[in-house]
């Protein structure tokens, strides 16, 4: 029960909804029968409750499938060890007259494991406005229950859904960049240009979004032709191999840039760029644009990604590049594209191995 | 198989059975994010995050409370995160005529508008102007059906909470339905 009397509207909506105990109902029964204006209220608020019982449309058994499908793969990369490799042909057949939307929806699967212990980190910082920004919802109302639960939803969400996935942080590009210090990155942000930056863990952010892109010129692990491979987990395997064993001697270097006025077009010229110079030589005439690939699969958000590699393989007779990105937290992810039917084949996430 | 067996076996690892329990739920997940996110595209996009949250808080899920109830819990917070991580409000789209049986402006009307409050009002106009807090809890409601006592469990918050969130929301859409400057949030007299 309530410790405050209740409003009008509180007890009229409470009414419509079936939550007043007898002698509360009967009460307002009571008052409902001489006051008029009492009456108006309950019938607005019972429009006002028709309104927002609006039906919402079944879905469309296509979307229906393209949904579970999705969240069925983000299922198996959670649960894939080095080597398992997502045969995204396969998953995404039912997807084909919907192929832009497969590939973001791909890009969600993966980035939204990737992403939200980064954002994580964010919000967990010693800087609160960097929690704040992430988390920021706006009440017009302070409100008379005076919670702030709705900062607190999205903490839920990721304590109740994705927490497996913080387990690992930005250890791994930290092992594999050797860690970069402070200077790496505060010696060329500029704070003003796009928000209060917030450093956590070696890496950049920023509090209005996270829409830093960190390139790094120097980040080639892998051999430019790897040779020839049974199948795509053979290539995996060689590809998490050679990540492995990746030492620079120094550290690569880094080159932190901020784009505020569009970080997501930025980083997709970045990404294209980075392709121009790797796949030199590599691609054919029947896939010329391997890039356009890896950023339809990216979607909307290719700022995540930190550091990008490619080099060719076969894999099961058929000539392929492989991709290798480095997420900012840390996570590593391999694409595999064939060049001869030009489309994405395979992805793993080997920091889950 | 029921539920609860699905269940079971969907954190065993049974992909067969978690496509059966995704799809058990997600129209009605749906339909939440859908109100949430005001229109169809962001509801698409929100509702993907929240089936895949789902899945990975799944090995979480310990039976104390209903699965419908945590999986909205889930979802709810899914769809609003990706909301706020996406930096806005909820983004109306067109009005939403296949739902009510109306047709746009030119097209042959199979209802009369004065029978319904949504001819007034756009449902996803009027809801994009609630907070979050209350939006949520009014859609839990009237979209979903739960009761106060489970809208409290799904938000974590306490029921006299719930039903001051769901009165307020209800009474500035009333306003907006009847074009209303708010009133003064009046407290019974003892």
């Amino acid at each position: 029960m309530t410790d405050h009397p209740l409003s009008d509207d509180e007890l009229l909506s409470s009414h419509l909804d079936g939550e007043l105990s007898d002698d509360a109902r009967s009460r307002l029964d009571d008052r409902l029968a001489t006051d008029a204006a009492l009456r108006d209220r309950l019938t607005a608020l019972e429009g006002a409750r028709e309104l927002s019982a609006t039906p919402v449309a079944p879905l469309a058994a296509l979307d229906a499938d393209r949904l579970v499908s999705a969240a069925l793969a983000a299922s198996t990369a959670a649960g894939t060890s080095a080597g398992n490799v997502t045969d995204l042909a396969a998953a995404s057949t039912r997807g084909r007259a919907w192929p832009a939307r497969a590939a973001t929806v791909a890009a969600g699967v993966l980035l939204l494991a990737l992403a939200v212990p980064a954002l994580r980190a964010i919000d967990t910082s010693d800087d609160d406005d960097a929690g704040d920004a992430s988390a920021d919802t706006t009440t017009d109302d302070g409100g008379a229950d005076g919670d702030d639960s709705a900062g607190d939803m999205g903490d839920m969400a990721l304590e109740s859904a994705l927490e497996p996935l913080d387990s690992d942080g930005p250890a791994a590009a930290d092992e594999m960049f050797g860690g970069l210090d402070d200077a790496d990155t505060a010696d060329t942000v500029e704070a003003g240009d796009f928000g209060e930056v917030n450093e956590t863990d070696g890496l950049a952010y920023s509090t209005d979004q996270v829409r830093l892109f960190v390139s790094t010129s120097a980040f080639d692990p892998l051999a430019d032709d790897l040779g020839a491979f049974a199948d795509d987990d053979a290539l995996v395997l060689e590809v998490n191999g050679q990540v492995a064993a990746y030492a620079p001697e120094e550290p690569p270097t880094t080159t932190t840039v901020a784009a505020p006025d569009d970080s997501t077009a930025f980083a997709r010229a970045e990404l294209l760029d980075i392709a121009g110079r790797r796949l030199d030589g590599i691609l054919t005439d029947d896939c010329p644009d391997v890039a356009d690939i890896v950023i339809d699969f990216f979607g909307d958000s290719p700022t995540e990604v930190f550091a990008a590699d490619y080099a060719a393989a076969t894999s099961d007779g058929e000539p392929v590049v492989v991709g290798l990105f480095t997420l900012r937290e840390g996570r590593v992810i391999t694409l595999v594209i064939d060049l001869t039917t030009c489309e994405l084949r395979s992805m793993s996430d080997i920091d889950d191995g | 198989m029921d539920e609860t067996t699905l269940i079971s076996a969907a954190q065993r690892g049974d992909q067969k059975a978690l496509d059966q329990l995704l799809r058990l739920h997600q129209d009605r997940i749906h339909a939440v994010c859908r109100r949430l996110a005001g229109n169809d595209a962001d509801a698409m996009d929100a509702t993907q995050e929240a089936l895949i949250a789902i899945v990975k808080g799944l090995p979480k899920f310990d039976g104390r409370a209903k699965f419908s109830t945590w999986s909205y819990r889930v979802a709810t917070n899914a769809c609003l995160d990706e909301l706020r991580r996406r930096g806005r409000r909820p983004d109306p789209g067109l009005p939403e005529f296949e739902t009510t049986g109306q047709t746009p402006v030119g097209g042959s009307s199979p209802r009369d508008p004065a029978e319904t409050v949504s001819a007034r009002l756009d449902v996803d106009r009027g809801l994009a102007e609630l907070p979050d807090e209350f939006r949520a809890a009014v859609v839990l409601r009237d979209v979903a059906g739960l009761d106060y006592a489970e809208i409290a469990e799904v938000l974590d918050i306490a029921p006299g909470t719930v039903r001051s969130r769901i009165a307020r929301g209800r009474g500035r859409l009333a306003d907006a339905i009847t074009g209303n400057q708010p009133p003064p949030d009046r407290r019974q007299t003892p």
